[in-house]
């Protein structure tokens, strides 16, 4: 088969390579190799030129900073100056009383993130798809994304105010014959409300890509697709889906790569210490830390350790999608 | 060992600090043999720089433009270029500035409690010890402390050292500003006295809930409620450090603890207690206080001002109004109360790259002297305020404005001088916040109150982590109790707990920072 | 083509259900701008759902729209966004456009180069203490060209353009085409969609940072908007958060809501005008592989 697209020769070369035993040529790597790959792709690599120079002046350049997970910084000696304390700040955060705890509570929330959230614009774009009259499809849209404009301290406060035994959810509830409850004050919710109301605020704005990924689909696969019988359902699933892999892979892909950042600031609009138990996690525990005293170094190393563990997740994730679906990051 | 070290430590630490201070303004002054004559406004041509904490008032593009920063000048005859941080990033800039080494002649920020206290930023090299330049230059300040003793001591180091010109409050009533707020037009209606006793409370909770039908009688921002012992006090204790003939507790660790918990719990079953107390904030209390849902709050004397007019729009007959502490027994005068002392952040310190000391000292004593300090507190005669008998009294402008400070500010300073209560009780609209403020201060918070003591950083360091754990241990302890999710069984674990968290060692390290402070 | 009834009762659901999502979508940002017209006193003893402005009031808008600095703010972020938009879009496509490339034998040890930035940060202080080195403070430079690149979208971007037919890109080098030319009048065209979409999120980003613009300018006639709005947003709320606020009429929530109207509104203004890039028709004309 001859691929048509980039995307379409990855996944030749990847079932190319499985079939055959992948002689890998020492050589490949050769001084001789290397100079003639420049010869031969010297404009690409003039035009990599910058890009290359951006991460350097701006990621690397500061990069050293890290160390100081390794110090106990203080700003008055400076990085260099301050003293090396190697991986006492670590040893400080496993053995916190409350490290398995805030560890646990930030994957689950994020993995619930993940479950939930992630799926949901993909839907929605394709929802939004099937909606024929152009001007109702195009209010949805921009309806959709508008609670993403909305700042976070709003946002929970809307929220706080529907929770409350008196609020808004507490009504349907009891409209439904329920009971009353305070559902920030109960940890078996809080999970919920947050996974749900990332959902309510992010859905429409994490849909726009996808939503420009459908308007790339080549209008003839569907005409082809329903001459050959196939319902709309099944043209979604065997036409419009399998476009959106490739953006999808990469999405989640990056997505599991920070499987550990769960922002600190929703959370600490939202929690109170009755629900710590589900609700605390790695970025607000350091975060009570840095009240009591700047604690850079601490975190820090923090932030190396939830590095590390993303990290971990991006290569298993980047992985298992090359198996599954011979697509990934590299 | 540990024990051993710690009595020893605090003697160890004032010999160190002594050393601290080089004597900076001998070297100073013989660089500047023209020395300036001690009256305002100063003759000369040298400038300054300061870093200011504070904000330009948002009418104005820039400070230039702001009626204090110009008659500042005029009056110290200094011309002073001020640089400001951006927003509330103020801690971010102060370190950014730090670590990037360029310094201006003068910071006002809060040294005091800056992890590690002033005396690292004195030993490093960032600010000077200003012992000799506020004796040579600044009479005003140091007249001052001299008649005041007490605050004398809260502005130095342990080791007996000046390092800024302070902040400071001038009046005890300037230190509490927060307690239990009632509807007392709910108090006439159901013929209830203002309540003392925790019984009171009681009776008087039930009363909303029942007969007002409040359906959250008592409400208030867990937070921050207990920090000033309200409700706790009348068990004797409450949720912060406090001294005891110079020997430092912590409420929550202390057996009344329990008791003050199960009052609580038991509240909360009743329905007396707002039923989504954890959840509360601010802006849901305010709401809930306005509306009629909740009768009894804890707030602030700018609160009942906030509160007020929003009650009044739809009920013209309601107040609002401050009532004591509870006490358990009738008669006695509640144990704590919020307050604060009278230096709680820091100042205007002259840090090391500023070549000129005796300017910068002169320019910042003027905040102190008597022209100074009415200049801070009310401004330019004639313009912001005006002295009817003897009393200064704000311009209509200012007083007539929707938010007093935002015109106020325009001409005044509250920070780098001495606050002025005749300030503050202008600022209150209503008789009722003045009134407030006594029923509050009627407390012995003073003779509990913590000084403000400075730890060392290694105290600092060692006691993070343990002061993050045993909070966060007493405050979900707290609400797991009052929710009903824990019983009295448990207290004993938790108390366990606390102690496996450092509780000990932390009274131990703010013992040694008392001890020193005490030493002064 | 004939539609089955089964297709009719989804087109049926979908639409409710569309239409459940655009209502429950939207009010926040209609609470938002009810509250903004409020009067903060009526406002403050509201509880649960707003439907209309609680007492009406302009208050909330001259507090933040009288400050003279809200038209510079304006005017420095429209400046920082044209700016940032086309380095952006510029950087971000020579990047993506080497990464989509099979042939250079670098491509992954760049790649990996690149994603370790996401992974290891310097902190403030040396991040701080290089942009000042290198000239990016207080300038409109140090808010656009270090944040040029958002790893994220140059992936996207990568993933728009490895969906390029190679044949289009090999029949133009066939033509004499050179790279550049491939890029900027073949490759981008065709990923007019995505484009599109970094437009919008490159654009959002930039018009709602603030935390840079913070710590990097000094000098107040370069702050852009939000640190504007965030500085009397702000001086609101430590008036009525202080203790001892004397008396001072709530105005901080109100205010919030403004500022959030103010910065919002121009945003959707601009939507629409990328939003007809989202519609499809435009990559059509192929040639067939």
């Amino acid at each position: 088969m001859r691929a048509t697209t980039r995307t379409g020769a990855a996944v030749c070369r990847a079932v190319n390579e499985a079939a055959s035993q992948k002689i890998k040529t020492q050589s490949r790597w050769s001084l001789k190799n290397i100079v003639k790959d420049f010869k031969r792709h010297k404009v690409k690599y003039l035009m990599l030129t910058p890009v290359i120079v951006y991460f350097i002046l701006f990621c690397y350049a500061p990069m050293y900073g890290a160390i100081i997970a390794f110090k106990d910084y203080s700003p008055l000696k400076g990085i260099w100056g301050s003293n090396w304390v190697g991986l006492s700040h670590f040893f400080d955060f496993f053995t916190s009383t409350y490290f398995r705890r805030v560890v646990g509570n930030t994957f689950i929330i994020s993995l619930c993130d993940v479950i939930w959230g992630f799926p949901a614009p993909i839907l929605l774009a394709l929802l939004l798809n099937e909606i024929r009259g152009s001007a109702f499809k195009r209010i949805v849209q921009t309806a959709s994304y508008m609670p993403h404009f909305i700042s976070l301290v709003v946002v929970c406060g809307i929220i706080k105010n529907f929770v409350v035994t008196d609020g808004l959810f507490n009504d349907i509830v009891a409209f439904f014959g329920g009971t009353r409850v305070s559902m920030l004050q109960k940890p078996e919710m809080f999970r919920t409300i947050f996974v749900s109301t990332n959902i309510w605020q992010q859905i429409g704005w994490d849909s726009i890509i996808y939503v420009a990924a459908l308007t790339g689909i080549d209008r003839q696969l569907y005409e082809a697709a329903s001459i050959d019988g196939a319902s709309r359902f099944k043209q979604t699933f065997y036409v419009t889906l399998p476009s959106l892999v490739p953006t999808i892979v990469v999405l989640l892909i990056l997505r599991l790569g920070q499987i550990l950042n769960v922002g600190f600031e929703k959370i600490i609009l939202l929690y109170n210490e009755s629900i710590y138990d589900t609700a605390d996690v790695i970025s607000s525990f350091v975060y009570r830390r840095g009240l009591q005293e700047l604690d850079w170094s601490f975190s820090t190393a923090v932030g190396l350790f939830n590095s590390a563990v993303n990290c971990v997740f991006l290569i298993g994730a980047n992985r298992a999608t090359k198996m599954v679906s011979g697509l990934s990051l590299w | 060992m540990k024990r051993s070290i710690a009595k020893v430590f605090p003697l160890f630490g004032i010999v160190l600090m002594l050393s601290a201070c080089v004597s900076q303004t001998t070297q100073d002054a013989s660089k500047n043999k023209d020395s300036l004559d001690a009256k305002y406004p100063l003759q000369t041509s040298q400038t300054l720089t300061i870093w200011d904490k504070s904000q330009v008032n948002p009418a104005y593009t820039s400070y230039t433009e702001q009626p204090y920063y110009q008659e500042l000048e005029k009056r110290t005859g200094i011309k002073a270029e001020y640089r400001f941080p951006t927003g509330d990033l103020h801690r971010e800039s102060f370190n950014l500035m730090i670590a990037s080494g360029e310094l201006p002649d003068i910071i006002n920020y809060d040294w005091l409690i800056l992890p590690g206290g002033p005396e690292k930023y004195v030993k490093e090299g960032y600010i000077v010890c200003i012992n000799e330049a506020l004796e040579k230059y600044a009479p005003n300040l140091t007249g001052y402390l001299l008649e005041n003793p007490d605050i004398d001591r809260m502005v130095k180091t342990d080791g007996g050292d000046y390092y800024c010109f302070p902040t400071l409050r001038g009046d005890e009533t300037l230190n509490v500003y927060q307690g239990p707020i009632v509807r007392s037009d709910w108090l006439d209606e159901l013929g209830l006295s203002t309540p003392e006793t925790m019984d009171d409370w009681y009776a008087m909770l039930k009363a909303f809930k029942e007969k007002k039908g409040a359906s959250a009688p008592l409400s208030y921002v867990n937070q921050y409620a207990f920090e000033g012992g309200f409700l706790a006090g009348s068990f004797g204790t409450k949720l912060g450090f406090y001294q005891q003939s110079g020997v430092i507790h912590y409420g929550p660790y202390e057996p009344q603890w329990k008791d003050f918990l199960v009052t609580l719990r038991r509240w909360y079953k009743e329905g007396l207690i707002d039923a989504d107390i954890a959840t509360i904030d601010s802006k849901m209390l305010a709401s809930r206080i306005t509306s009629g849902k909740t009768g009894a709050v804890l707030g602030s004397g700018g609160n009942i001002g906030q509160w007020l007019p929003t009650l009044l729009s739809y009920e013209p007959s309601s107040s609002l109004i401050g009532v004591p502490y509870p006490v358990l027994n009738r008669g006695e005068t509640p144990m704590f109360s919020q307050l604060d002392n009278s230096y709680v952040f820091g100042g205007a310190a002259i840090t090391s790259q500023c070549k000129n000391i005796e300017l910068a000292a002169r320019y910042l004593d003027y905040g102190y002297s008597e022209q100074g300090r009415m200049y801070h507190n009310f401004g330019i005669e004639g313009v912001s305020y005006n002295l009817v008998d003897d009393y200064p009294k704000y311009s209509d402008a200012i007083l007539g404005a929707n938010d007093f400070m935002s015109e106020a500010t325009k001409y005044i300073n509250t920070e780098m001088s001495i606050q002025d209560p005749r300030m503050y009780e202008q600022r209150l609209k209503y008789p009722q916040q003045k009134e407030a403020i006594l029923a509050w201060v009627k407390s012995d918070a003073v003779k509990y109150l913590i000084p403000p003591i400075i730890p060392t950083e290694e105290e600092s360091g060692e006691m993070t982590r343990m002061i993050n754990d045993i909070d966060t241990a007493v405050r979900e302890y707290l609400l797991k109790f009052v929710f009903g999710n824990e019983s009295e069984a448990t207290f004993d674990d938790y108390i366990k707990g606390l102690e496996r968290d450092g509780i000990k060692r932390v009274l131990e390290l703010k013992q040694a920072s008392l001890d020193r402070y005490n030493y002064r | 083509m004939k539609k089955t009834r089964g297709e009719n009762i989804f087109a049926y659901f979908n639409a409710v259900l569309m239409l459940l999502i655009a209502i429950i979508s939207v009010y926040p940002i209609y609470y938002v701008l009810m509250g903004s017209f409020s009067d903060p006193v009526a406002l403050m003893k509201h509880d649960g759902l707003l439907f209309l402005p609680a007492g009406f009031s302009l208050s909330a808008y001259s507090a933040v729209l009288d400050k003279p600095m809200i038209l510079q703010g304006y005017r420095n972020t429209l400046i920082i966004l044209v700016m940032g938009l086309a380095l952006s879009i510029f950087l971000t496509s020579l990047g993506a456009y080497f990464l989509s490339q099979k042939g250079p034998l670098w491509r992954k040890p760049v790649l990996f180069f690149i994603i370790t930035t996401m992974y290891i940060n310097g902190g403030l202080v040396p991040t701080y203490l290089n942009l000042k080195a290198l000239g990016m403070y207080n300038n409109y430079f140090a808010l656009t060209v270090p944040f040029a690149i958002n790893i994220f979208n140059l992936l996207i971007m990568r993933t728009a353009f490895e969906a390029v037919p190679l044949s289009l890109e090999e029949s133009a080098t066939i033509d004499g085409a050179n790279e550049f030319f491939v890029l900027f009048r073949i490759i981008i065209p065709l990923s007019l969609p995505t484009i599109a979409v970094l437009l919008l999120y490159y654009g959002v980003a930039i018009w709602n940072s603030w935390f840079f613009g913070m710590i990097l300018i000094q000098d107040r006639n370069l702050l852009p908007l939000q640190v504007i709005l965030r500085e009397i947003l702000i001086q609101n709320e430590t008036a009525a958060l202080s203790g001892d606020a004397g008396g001072a009429i709530n105005i901080a929530e109100t205010v919030k809501y403004a500022t959030i109207i103010i910065s919002t509104v121009p945003i959707l203004c601009a939507y629409p005008f990328l939003q007809r890039y989202f519609v499809s028709g435009i990559m059509i004309g192929a040639v067939k592989g």
